[in-house]
């Protein structure tokens, strides 16, 4: 038994009586000696504080992995002793502080990464092997909520000229995906003529009747088609399926699966729709190739550009108001392949005539006036 | 201040024998930095740092709480509770998102599968809370140390959450008149589990006297409803409604123009509905709170330890403040204050505590439990936590 005066507190970890000890620091070790219990060595580059270190304050201490045993030292020159001897004790509240900053961040990062990857990269990759009954039950909705109750247009004749745009476009390709091309009076809110075209999912190509009404030449329609084309060779629609799927993956994991409706449905489709500028700068390459070997003149395509964008600002500015209110009105710039986002320039920029324009002519006179009048 | 162990020497430590308890809490400086930082650390991490933030406050908030003198310790850290949350992330929620969204893609988003799969998830989601609420007491329980010892909760969460989710069938079954008798067996089932060290909590009492004060509460918000329902079927017919109505129709119809005194309608309705409910959840917690009260004291007098008995001074009028407090400071700080109002819970508790009695504290050893490596995912993933 010892007769040290005691100068710390020490709970052993085995029991909650707490018990009377001197401290000593011997080299690179603590050691805690107790009145009828054996020496205690804590090795000092495994001593941890607890609490303390602050003038006035306590030093609680504790050894690294142990979870029980526990030793106070009251202010004084037996606190300051162990301080001196391990001052990296102070530091380690620090250390913990930051470690907890640096994973969260770190996982927040990560999450970002794994996000973009899912939006940007994966869905391209993925859309080939969505399976075709998903596809088409996309391709349904998506048609319904694009084509409402409008008027399909099938003029014979119109549609016989509009085949053949097609299939002189077709022959541009080495290995045409397969694809339908069909004709809708789609109007806007107030019952104005839209003039857009639509690659769906599973190769459903819609034009709207405007579209085919604004059209100065047999050119400016095979331009758009070739465009549109492009979409769906590069599974552009499919692509956003999966975007949409990705995404709620990460709301319906979440959720627990709770948010399974969420956003998979016509609105969310409609809302990742809306094509990148890279996905629309695939598909001017891919039409401006094909024009090229179908021997088109991308001048079509680049002049109904320029005039859609003109009228489109032109709307744009005398309608502000009525542009904020509408569902509808809001749904449309998402799937309006001719957006005005900026950029659009620089499409325009990059369609070059051909030297000899588009040879031979893609329709007759005729032809050309059937066309117009697909709708009649 | 700080703990002063060595203030009381000359009546020294008892080597042995009992000691009467006294708990006490003892504010310490600093929660404020801690407020400050969780709240932007979160903002920048997007929440991320919630594990490590949660650890932050219950150390510094457990170290305020002094039993004779000696601060209690939090030792859990804010790993643990992240790998407990990606744990449970992997294992329960991701399974669930996948088949979710598989079936979504596959049969539609609106098709009977998912909505089927919907409700069999969230039941057994639901059967879970009992386990995820016993989990988590465990955690802490196993990461609060005092003296050197911690404590446990050695028992099985699978029977805790059979009786849990038992009791959540009840209360609608019974319009809530099970609550009082499964919530003796509850708190019955998990006090008796309890461990300080080696020593086991008791608990033993009857659900009777809890029975009262459950009917005249459960009257009272009968009460508070008929009035809050008379009073909008009065509204209803004076025609304030009518105006409602055409303002929703508006908002359906997709050719409406909107102007300036719609969309001040919509934000009317919207200020209604929001203050509609905070009046609903005062109303309801105000009486209910004589309730809880009523419970709080009659459950702290059934429980022991190791021949000590505790009693509990809650009021209604106390935990009515009390919680108009934490809403007040949650809301005028936008959540910066939640560590505060975690405070105020604890100190509330600690405050109104008192043991009777003695503990003869060095005939306690250390619980040979387990520890667990990870902790409370469940909760934290269902959203569960309330402290």
């Amino acid at each position: 038994m010892t007769t040290t005066p005691h100068n710390a507190e020490f709970f052993d970890g085995g029991s909650a009586m707490a018990r009377l000890a001197h401290v000593r620091v011997e080299g690179h070790a603590l050691v805690i000696v107790q009145t009828g219990a054996p020496d205690v060595h804590w090795p000092l580059k495994n001593v941890e504080m607890v609490f303390g270190g602050k003038p006035g304050q306590a030093l609680r201490l504790k050894l690294h992995g142990d979870h029980g045993s526990r030793l106070t030292l009251p202010e004084g020159s037996a606190a300051d002793a162990v301080v001196a001897a391990a001052p990296s004790l102070l530091s380690g509240h620090k250390r913990r502080f930051w470690k907890g900053v640096g994973i969260s961040v770190a996982v927040v990062l990560g999450i970002g990464v794994a996000g973009y990857a899912t939006l940007a990269v994966t869905p391209q990759a993925l859309a080939r092997f969505i399976p075709d009954d998903v596809v088409n039950s996309f391709a349904d909705g998506l048609e319904k909520s694009v084509i409402k109750s409008s008027k399909r247009c099938d003029a014979p004749a119109g549609q016989d000229a509009l085949n053949k745009i097609a299939r002189r476009i077709v022959s541009g390709t080495g290995d045409p995906p397969v694809f339908s091309l069909r004709v809708f009076d789609i109007r806007q809110s107030g019952s104005k003529k839209l003039v857009n075209a639509f690659a769906l999912p599973g190769g459903r190509m819609v034009f709207s009747a405007g579209l085919i009404e604004n059209a100065g030449s047999a050119d400016e329609v095979a331009g758009v088609l070739a465009h549109e084309l492009g979409h769906v060779a590069l599974r552009h629609p499919e692509a956003a399926i999966v975007r949409v799927y990705g995404l709620q993956m990460l709301l319906s994991l979440f959720t627990a699966g709770q948010g399974a409706e969420g956003i998979g449905n016509i609105a969310g489709v409609l809302a990742v729709l809306q094509y990148s500028r890279a996905a629309e700068a695939e598909a001017d390459a891919y039409a401006i190739e094909v024009m090229e070997k179908a021997k088109v003149d991308p001048k079509g395509l680049q002049s109904f550009f320029t005039r859609l964008l003109k009228k489109k600002s032109g709307i744009d500015t005398a309608k502000k108001e009525d542009d904020s209110i509408s569902l509808r009105k809001r749904i449309e710039p998402f799937t309006d392949l001719f957006s005005t986002h900026p950029g659009t320039d620089d499409r325009i920029a990059r369609l070059k005539p051909r030297a000899g324009g588009t040879e031979p002519a893609i329709l007759s006179a005729t032809e050309w006036r059937a066309l117009k009048a697909i709708c009649k | 201040m700080p703990p002063t162990l060595f203030g009381n020497q000359s009546t020294g430590i008892p080597p042995s024998g009992a000691e009467p308890v006294r708990i006490e809490y003892i504010p310490q400086q600093g929660l404020g930095v801690i407020a400050i930082t969780n709240f932007l650390l979160n903002l920048i991490t997007l929440s991320f740092y919630r594990f490590w933030a949660k650890t932050r406050v219950r150390r510094h908030i457990w170290s305020s709480v002094q039993v004779n003198g000696e601060p209690v310790e939090y030792t859990g850290t804010g790993k643990e509770l992240f790998f407990g949350f990606i744990i449970i992330m992997v294992v329960v929620f991701l399974p669930l998102a996948l088949i979710a969204t598989g079936l979504a893609a596959y049969f539609g988003p609106e098709s009977a599968a998912v909505v089927a799969f919907q409700l069999v998830a969230g039941l057994a989601l639901v059967t879970l809370y009992g386990f995820a609420i016993y989990r988590a007491r465990r955690y802490r329980l196993s990461r609060t140390v005092w003296r050197g010892i911690r404590g446990a909760l050695p028992g099985s969460a699978l029977s805790y959450s059979g009786k849990y989710f038992g009791s959540l069938l009840l209360g609608p079954m019974t319009l809530g008149w099970s609550t009082p008798a499964m919530n003796l067996i509850l708190a019955e089932h998990i006090t008796n589990d309890m461990r300080f060290g080696n020593m086991p909590f008791n608990f033993s009492g009857r659900s009777g006297p809890l029975y009262t004060r459950y009917a005249v509460c459960w009257f009272g918000t009968m009460l508070a409803y008929l009035v809050i329902a008379g009073f909008a079927i009065a509204l209803f017919y004076s025609g304030a409604f009518d105006g409602l109505q055409k303002a929703f129709d508006a908002i359906g119809s997709e050719t409406a123009s909107s102007s300036g005194s719609e969309t001040a309608l919509v934000f009317t309705i919207f200020a209604a509905v929001i203050v509609l409910y905070l009046l609903y959840v005062t109303i309801r917690s105000t009486i209910w709170s004589f309730y809880t009260a009523r419970e709080l004291n009659v459950f702290a007098q059934y429980t022991r330890f190791s021949g000590a008995s505790f009693e509990f001074n809650a009021t209604a009028w106390s935990l009515i403040t009390l919680w108009l407090g934490n809403m007040a400071l949650i809301i005028f700080t936008l959540g910066i204050a939640q560590p505060f109002v975690e405070q105020r819970i604890m100190r509330y508790f600690v405050e109104r505590l008192s043991v009777n009695g003695a503990i003869d504290f060095a005939s306690i050893q250390q619980s040979k439990a387990e520890l667990d490596k990870r902790g409370e995912g469940l909760i934290d993933a269902l959203d569960l936590d309330a402290f």
